[in-house]
């Protein structure tokens, strides 16, 4: 298995206009391994995001290191596919006209990737919804778009900033089971970022767990919980220990 | 277009109007009003409908002015919006003039261009089309630069060029926009045109509303004034057609 991203000490320095410098991040050494799903934990402004945005070459680090698929990063790389908080849909666009956006900035063969799209909305439970515009869509349903849009131009890598933070609790545990089965069909690389704990441990191979203020990797945890995962899994001690473990690094267990 | 509910919404709007207009032709004649200075609806009535009026020289002439200084105030401010929005020097340079020529009273310098376009056709269309340009400008403006940052995140994630987001995004963002701008732009027309036709014309709403000040035939004025609303009516509901047929998406209804 070939190593997906590769962060050597990454520092990220900010300008405030007053003159002062805020670290955002600082020291980040990480590895995500092909087809592995490494989710980012930690409190806002923590610069989860910005780490997030550095992998995806939208924002540059100040020091340090970073490659996606053994190449440095050094702008805008198309073999990533990202979902933001915000499905950030085009409210003039269809269900399908949206999901094919990537494609027309691409400038691929619409007509080749035209029954993928269709593919993909099946597999986000999306059929039937085609024509339908964002408007149309609840919370859940628009983020589904998002993340059928993200994956459009068969990316090898997919960054997740809080995807699922604007939902409801229901909706939200839902969309997290349903993205494990996206993930197992494509077998893509995930970099998924949240604050919610739960979320983190049900979703990842491993859970990176950042301080805030400087952004530091205060722990690096693998996960050793059976797939395929179900809602059955947040019952069990395993889970509920590592969330224990987890919330410990983060200095929530006095 | 309309659905029916909207129509009937109208009803008691029109009904009350009915009433106003009986009220002025039965109290007018009581408190014995002249008509010069206020003639009875129908007069104006009359007036409206004089067949040896040539009231479609008048309207066709002021429509005219109307929609061709429009149209091109349409385009110029849209195309200007466009070009100052992605050359930021142009921007930095021309902005200053468009905030301007937004506070000037654009009619107080009509006479001038007459004196210097010649008393014809083409001055009144210039008069018009300098007062509905500049809200088209800055409408437009607004809209282009209304695109959410992170959308614009994400089209540059995907290698999206200037132009792709001028394209994907930010024109369709500005639609809502552009269409309040022409709104606003073709009513401002309407008033270009008329006080053009004030200042100098032979033909024209304008021109009879002058006209029928001098000959102090106030019906005539009244009826001009009318078929002027109705063509300000006219231009804006055929913008609000447009609108309602260029985002359909608008129409939908949400669910959540």
């Amino acid at each position: 298995m070939s190593t997906s991203v590769v962060l050597k000490n990454v520092n990220k320095d900010y300008h405030s206009v007053e003159g002062i410098t805020v670290q955002a991040l600082s020291n980040v050494t990480l590895t995500v391994e092909e087809g592995e799903f490494a989710v980012l934990v930690g409190p806002s402004g923590c610069g989860k995001s910005t780490l997030l945005r550095i992998i995806g070459g939208l924002d540059y680090q100040t020091s340090g290191e970073v490659k996606v698929n053994g190449r440095d990063v050094r702008g805008p790389i198309s073999d990533v596919g990202i979902v933001f908080q915000d499905p950030l849909l085009m409210e003039w666009r269809s269900t399908l006209q949206n999901v094919m956006l990537p494609v027309e900035i691409l400038r691929l063969d619409r007509s080749k990737f035209r029954p993928r799209a269709l593919d993909l909305l099946r597999l986000v439970g999306l059929s039937g919804f085609e024509n339908r515009y964002p408007g149309e869509l609840s919370g859940g349903m628009r983020q589904r778009v998002a993340i059928a849009r993200a994956l459009i131009h068969d990316p090898s890598l997919l960054l997740m900033d809080e995807p699922f933070g604007a939902l409801d609790e229901i909706t939200r545990e839902q969309m997290c089971a349903e993205l494990l089965r996206i993930w197992s069909q494509t077998g893509k690389t995930v970099v998924f970022v949240t604050h919610s704990i739960p979320e983190a441990v049900f979703l990842g191979d491993r859970v990176i767990v950042l301080s805030a203020r400087p952004g530091v990797v205060k722990e690096n945890k693998t996960i050793h919980l059976p797939r395929p995962r179900t809602g059955r899994l947040r019952g069990d001690h395993e889970y509920t220990d590592y969330c224990q473990t987890i919330r410990e690094r983060l200095g929530l267990v006095s | 277009m309309w659905r029916s509910r909207d129509v009937l919404g109208l009803a008691p709007a029109v009904i009350l109007f009915l009433i106003l207009v009986a009220a002025w032709e039965t109290l007018a004649p009581v408190f014995k009003i002249p008509d010069i200075i206020l003639p009875v609806p129908s007069q104006i009535g009359r007036s409206l409908l004089d067949s040896d009026m040539n009231w479609f020289l008048h309207i066709g002439v002021t429509a005219f002015e109307i929609a061709v200084g429009f149209a091109i105030a349409a385009v110029f401010g849209i195309a200007l919006a466009v070009v100052m929005v992605m050359v930021s020097w142009l921007r930095t340079l021309l902005m200053p003039y468009v905030l301007l020529a937004q506070m000037i009273p654009k009619i107080a310098f009509a006479p001038l261009f007459f004196l210097v376009l010649g008393y014809n056709l083409l001055s009144a269309i210039v008069v018009t089309f300098l007062v509905a340009f500049f809200p088209m400008v800055v409408d437009t403006m607004t809209g282009l630069n209304s695109v959410d940052p992170r959308m614009e995140d994400l089209l540059r994630s995907l290698q999206a060029s200037r132009f792709d987001i001028l394209r994907k995004a930010q024109i369709p963002t500005a639609l809502p926009f552009i269409f309040s701008g022409l709104k606003v732009s073709s009513t401002l027309a309407v008033i270009g045109a008329t006080v053009a036709e004030f200042i100098s014309a032979r033909a024209g709403l304008g021109f009879l509303i002058i006209n029928a000040q001098v000959t102090f035939n106030a019906a005539l004025a009244f009826a001009a004034a009318i078929y002027l609303v109705l063509l300000g009516i006219v231009f804006y509901g055929m913008i609000d057609a447009v609108e309602r047929l260029a985002m359909p998406w608008k129409r939908k209804a949400r669910v959540a």
